[in-house]
């Protein structure tokens, strides 16, 4: 089944994707699937520490996205 | 009225605080680490609020650059010790508050001896390294620690370590092997570390005297850009 997500990109990882937001379509998919999907279209992903959350709560990879899920990822932050 | 009562009457008016909760304030003892954007915003406000004993552990020295943020200090201090700066500047805003001062950088060796004298201390370091140092000592000590950090137009802050909740290591288990670019590498609006380092301090107090609902458990996280506020569930 085709997905629509809405994620959200924090920190650093903003600006390797160049943007905060956008919606992208997928296939059912984990968040190990998202994430080596995502890195493909931005490979500076690569090398980035990031946690992923599905609709608000921090999720581990092997995590199964549900259909409309609100994604997010946060990188820790350095500066104070 | 005493002058004591006087001066904190706006607080002790709200239910929530009282004169129990003013005088659970001014029992406490909160330590910051670092005192930079971050700990500057949140020192001016503990102080003033009455917190009774407050640490300071910074190493560093002022720069002119500095002052658009760290409001603490002004061109006069450029040069001088920052916490022997934040004292003076605090000690004049509020005399009861008595303030220790540690011209160190926190280390495995002095961070056990230094965290064991406090309450709870309020992260407010630009290094990632010192961040697992703080969280993994607050939890070999079981105390609560306050995390704040900011990127850019970003910040994020979240109770730690508070009643068995998560902790740091619960959201990112690891230190980065990559370096992560502080406000010296990035830039930062000075009104951002005052904002999340006030974020921290109204943490703090509603630790201390039991208000409200900490963000134990979750990371607030704030865009200055858009005004938007997320809240992430670890």
């Amino acid at each position: 089944m085709n997905h629509e997500l809405h994620i959200k990109y924090f920190g650093q990882i903003a600006e390797i994707t160049g943007k905060s937001f956008e919606i992208i379509s997928v296939d059912a998919i984990s968040i190990a699937q998202l994430v080596n999907h995502l890195t493909e279209f931005y490979p500076g992903l690569r090398d980035q520490e990031f946690k992923v959350a599905v609709d608000h709560q921090i999720k581990d990879r092997a995590s199964q996205i549900t259909q409309d899920a609100e994604i997010a990822l946060l990188p820790p932050f350095a500066g104070g | 009225m005493t002058e004591y009562k006087e001066k904190y009457i706006r607080q002790i008016e709200l239910p929530e605080i009282g004169t129990l909760g003013q005088e659970r304030i001014f029992n406490s003892k909160v330590l910051v680490v670092g005192a930079g954007g971050l700990g500057c915003s949140a020192l001016q406000y503990l102080t003033s609020m009455g917190v009774g004993t407050i640490g300071i552990v910074d190493f560093d020295r002022v720069s002119l650059s500095n002052l658009h943020r760290q409001i603490l200090y002004s061109a006069d201090d450029v040069g001088e010790s920052k916490v022997n700066t934040a004292k003076k500047a605090l000690h004049k805003l509020n005399p009861e508050c008595i303030i220790y001062t540690y011209d160190v950088l926190l280390s495995k060796k002095n961070a056990a001896s230094t965290i064991s004298e406090y309450d709870l201390v309020i992260d407010a370091t630009d290094m990632i390294p010192a961040r697992y140092l703080i969280n993994d000592t607050c939890v070999a000590l079981n105390k609560p620690f306050i995390y704040g950090a900011i990127y850019k137009y970003q910040g994020q802050v979240a109770v730690f370590n508070y009643n068995n909740g998560p902790t740091y290591r619960c959201l990112f288990p690891d230190e980065p092997k990559e370096q992560i670019q502080n406000c010296d590498q990035r830039g930062v609006l000075a009104v951002l570390p005052g904002i999340i380092g006030l974020m921290q301090a109204s943490e703090a107090i509603k630790l201390i005297t039991g208000l409200g609902q900490p963000l134990s458990g979750v990371v607030g996280l704030f865009d200055m850009a858009t005004m938007q506020w997320d809240r992430i569930k670890i």
